[in-house]
């Protein structure tokens, strides 16, 4: 192995340690992701964060497009792809009369990839499935049989980390499919202090979920501009165990397994067509089919949800004295989702718009390039003492290719 | 520049840079809103309704070695009636020579008070001096302690009587003056060189018991510093000398036998219920409320997985029945014992501090005193230990063996708030 792909294999047990270690920590600051398993991570690879958040038709030549499988077919010979990912995201929170805001700060993802004959390629991703991350303070509940109150304050953080096995295989020039195998496991903690009239009393649960969920992805190229893409990822189920650590005057542990988490059957299509030499256009829509699961929270139940993406890009001829600006890529994308919960009637629906710049390292034959993301985004509302929750989100993806089993005297 | 050079610098700046991002991580995430919509998992409950039976029984013996102090009294009680304490004592005399020209003048017993006493001191009371006439030892040869049961035979014939007004505060002894008789046969026995040791002395004079007039009203509290003291004179050509000889209780083989009041026993307890919903409490004769809390495993009927967060027990006094005579004091003693009545151990918390029955609130007004016990501990171990359904909590007077204070409580059908009660309050964290 020669040094700069020790160096890789340093930096990803780096990564990955970094990313198990940061689930943690908050990856969240969402009083939304007291629910189920969190917030869902919506922060990809490489380009895909400023174009609306998917794309299922784009390819993986140039960057790793972690969401179809089957672009992995697409990875050119002798290319090594990284890519790592960081984000900035604050929170203003608003319910009526209160607002306040906070800031969290992270990394995101590891990703790379590589072809393994001409016709297939293979990669592995490792990003956040979900993030946890709030503090909710002075519940105030009924102490039943009695017209005494308590006061809970809760705090929660760790999230699902998703270790993505893509294949994808080069069936014709035009079409690629792909398989992807997702190991998920993770932590998630929470910590409820209760307040009682004479005591208190600390509940700190600890919940491990694992499990395994299997994908399928297709990319066809249908016209010479114009590709479409699809993804299915079927439903499964994460199980579980949950400790609770109990304060009061004494500690307590006990440990139990608790139901199931049901991940919903997916199905992601879309579409992306190069126009006008330099823009390139993505449409992708997404359905998750929570009703299936039959799953409800202890406020509210977990209904279908619908993704939607738009994404538009402007990205020049690269050239080697070309101006600074000429040569960056610009991005500009729309994602709406109508949430896949509905508590007291209202959906928590979330849209977002994003801009994106992509800057090229160095000057030559790579693709490397430094990904630039913002988002602006809005998740719930005020009405029915809901929170609404606003938010600027800043992702940073470098997305690396090397050059392998090149030999120097071409150069 | 080569590839490798070119992508092994991102690398490294890149890795360095997201090093330092990560490690600046800011995370403030309080959220001061929203509680209005959460639905907190957890429940807590309050109950006071859960079963608590409350009766009255009486240890068998309790052991009254190395009491602080000796009882001598009596008071009569509306509802425990009679209850009398006499003190045996042992001396030891130590100081055998006496001028051979003394002469004997008198003999007295120095009673030193202590400052404790029950009831009514303004009465005259009356007690007796008899002279013992069996050695005064422990009655099991196993056994080092002496018993509140434990009794010798004695001479009929008193030895001295003293009618007085006890003033136990004010006063610092009680002198009670024994017959001449006796007191000159002491002293000529030790002029005479009769006695020349202790054992000697044991052997003439096995000990004395001081006992009170049934009639008496109070019980008041003796140190074991109290003695015996001849009175005698020097008869000198110019001048007559006065001399004293004194002869100490024995600290260890001295002790108060408390006559016990009613019908109960260590393993058979009257219920509250057929006691005009009460339970007593009298250190002294072995008198205990015992506890009873048979349904704990009730809590499981509360759906999910709980833990009691806490458990007090309430027992509040019979209205009234704490009076400036037949005073109470701010706490009581718990203990964990079994359906034999015998000792486990003190109640503790989770701890292992000792838990007391605290008084908790008081009425001055209407005479209410409560007292609250923290069980959450106990009750746990109900629910865990093996036997844990054979446990009880006996509750004690302080000072257990070297008082005479009784309580009378509220049992658990008592017709008023104050009667005996569990008030639990248990959490459910899953459901």
């Amino acid at each position: 192995m020669n040094k700069p792909h020790l160096y890789t294999l340093i930096l990803f047990v780096i990564f990955t340690s970094q990313l198990i270690a940061q689930t943690n920590n908050a990856l969240s600051s969402s009083p939304y992701s007291l629910y189920g398993l969190g917030s869902t991570n919506d922060i990809s690879t490489g380009t895909i964060n400023g174009l609306g958040g998917f794309g299922y038709a784009v390819s993986s030549n140039k960057f790793i497009n972690g969401y179809n499988p089957a672009s992995f077919g697409s990875i050119l010979s002798n290319s090594f792809l990284l890519d790592f990912g960081f984000k900035a995201q604050t929170n203003i929170l608003k319910d009526g009369s209160d607002s306040s805001s906070n800031i969290i700060a992270n990394f995101s993802n590891f990703a790379l990839a590589f072809p393994l004959t001409k016709k297939s390629g293979f990669g592995v991703t490792l990003t956040p499935y979900t993030s946890v991350g709030y503090e909710v303070n002075n519940i105030v509940s009924n102490i039943e049989g009695s017209n005494d109150v308590f006061y809970t304050n809760i705090e929660g953080f760790g999230g699902i980390s998703d270790l993505k096995l893509n294949y994808g295989y080069k069936l014709t020039d035009k079409i690629r499919l792909g398989l992807t195998t997702s190991v998920l496991f993770g932590q998630i903690n929470q910590t409820e202090t209760n307040i009682l009239p004479t005591t208190f009393l600390t509940i700190e649960e600890e919940s491990n979920y694992s499990g395994f969920r299997l994908g399928f992805g297709l990319q066809y190229d249908i016209l010479k501009n114009t590709s479409f893409g699809a993804t299915l990822n079927l439903p499964t189920s994460l199980s579980g165990d949950k400790t609770w650590i109990l304060n009061d005057d004494v500690t307590t542990e006990y440990t139990d397994d608790i139901s199931d988490f049901k991940l919903p059957l997916e199905i992601g299509a879309g579409f992306q067509t190069h126009f006008k030499k330099y823009f390139s256009l993505n449409f992708d829509y997404k359905k998750s089919f929570w009703n299936n699961t039959n799953q409800s929270d202890n406020l509210g139940n977990y209904i279908d949800q619908d993704f939607y993406g738009l994404g538009l890009q402007y990205a020049a001829d690269k050239t080697r004295d070309g101006h600074f600006f000429k040569n960056l890529e610009y991005r500009a994308g729309f994602n709406y989702n109508n949430g896949n919960l509905e508590i007291s009637n209202q959906r928590i629906d979330n849209y977002s718009l994003n801009l994106g710049i992509g800057i090229p390292l160095k000057r030559n034959r790579t693709n490397s390039m430094l990904n630039v993301g913002y988002s602006y985004g809005t998740k719930g509302q005020v009405n029915n003492g809901l929170i609404k929750e606003n938010y600027h989100l800043l992702s940073i993806n470098l997305s690396l290719e090397d050059i392998w089993f090149q030999k120097r005297k071409f150069q | 520049m080569t590839i490798k050079q070119v992508v092994r610098m991102p690398i490294i700046l890149l890795s360095i840079l997201f090093l330092i991002l990560v490690s600046c991580e800011e995370t403030d995430t309080d959220i001061p809103i929203g509680e209005d919509w959460f639905n907190l998992d957890t429940k807590v409950y309050f109950t006071d309704s859960m079963t608590v039976n409350v009766s009255t029984f009486k240890f068998d013996s309790i052991i009254v070695s190395n009491t602080d102090r000796l009882l001598v009294g009596a008071y009569d009680d509306l509802i425990l009636g009679h209850t009398k304490s006499k003190t045996y004592a042992q001396l030891g005399l130590y100081e055998f020579d006496i001028d051979d020209e003394a002469v004997y003048d008198s003999i007295a017993l120095i009673l030193n008070y202590d400052n404790y006493f029950y009831n009514d001191t303004i009465p005259t009371q009356n007690l007796s001096v008899y002279e013992v006439i069996e050695d005064i030892k422990y009655i099991d040869d196993d056994e080092d302690f002496f018993y509140n049961t434990n009794t010798f035979a004695i001479d009929e014939t008193s030895i001295g009587t003293k009618s007085f007004i006890a003033k136990p505060k004010k006063d610092d002894s009680l002198h009670v003056t024994l017959n001449n008789t006796f007191g000159k046969r002491l002293f000529d026995k030790i002029i005479d060189n009769d006695i020349n040791n202790s054992d000697e002395f044991l052997d003439e004079h096995k000990g004395l018991l001081i006992e009170p007039d049934d009639s008496n009203t109070a019980v008041l509290g003796f140190l074991k510093t109290s003695f015996l003291r001849i009175y005698y004179t020097i008869e000198d050509e110019s001048d007559n000398v006065e001399g004293t000889l004194d002869i100490a209780f024995n600290s260890t083989n001295s002790f108060h036998n408390i006559t016990p009041s009613g019908d109960s026993n260590q393993e058979t307890s009257i219920p509250s219920t057929v006691l005009n919903n009460t339970s007593v409490i009298q250190s002294g004769t072995g008198l205990s409320t015992r506890i009873d809390i048979p349904n704990v495993e009730g809590v499981y009927d509360i759906p999910g997985t709980g833990t009691i967060v806490e458990a007090y027990l309430k027992l509040s006094l019979k209205e009234n029945s704490s009076t400036d005579l037949l005073h109470t004091r701010d706490s009581l003693n718990v203990y964990i014992i079994d359906n034999k009545g015998d000792v486990v151990s003190t109640l503790t918390d989770y701890s292992g501090e000792t838990a007391l029955g605290i008084i908790e609130s008081t009425s001055d007004e209407f005479n209410e005193i409560t007292y609250s016990i923290p069980v959450a501990y106990f009750l746990d171990l109900k629910l865990t230990e093996i036997n844990g359904d054979e446990l009880y909590l006996a509750i004690y007077s302080q000072d257990f063996n070297q008082s005479v204070d009784r309580y009378i409580l509220n049992g658990e059908d008592a017709d008023t708030s104050l009667k005996a009660k569990l008030e639990l309050t248990y959490a459910i964290y899953d459901e």
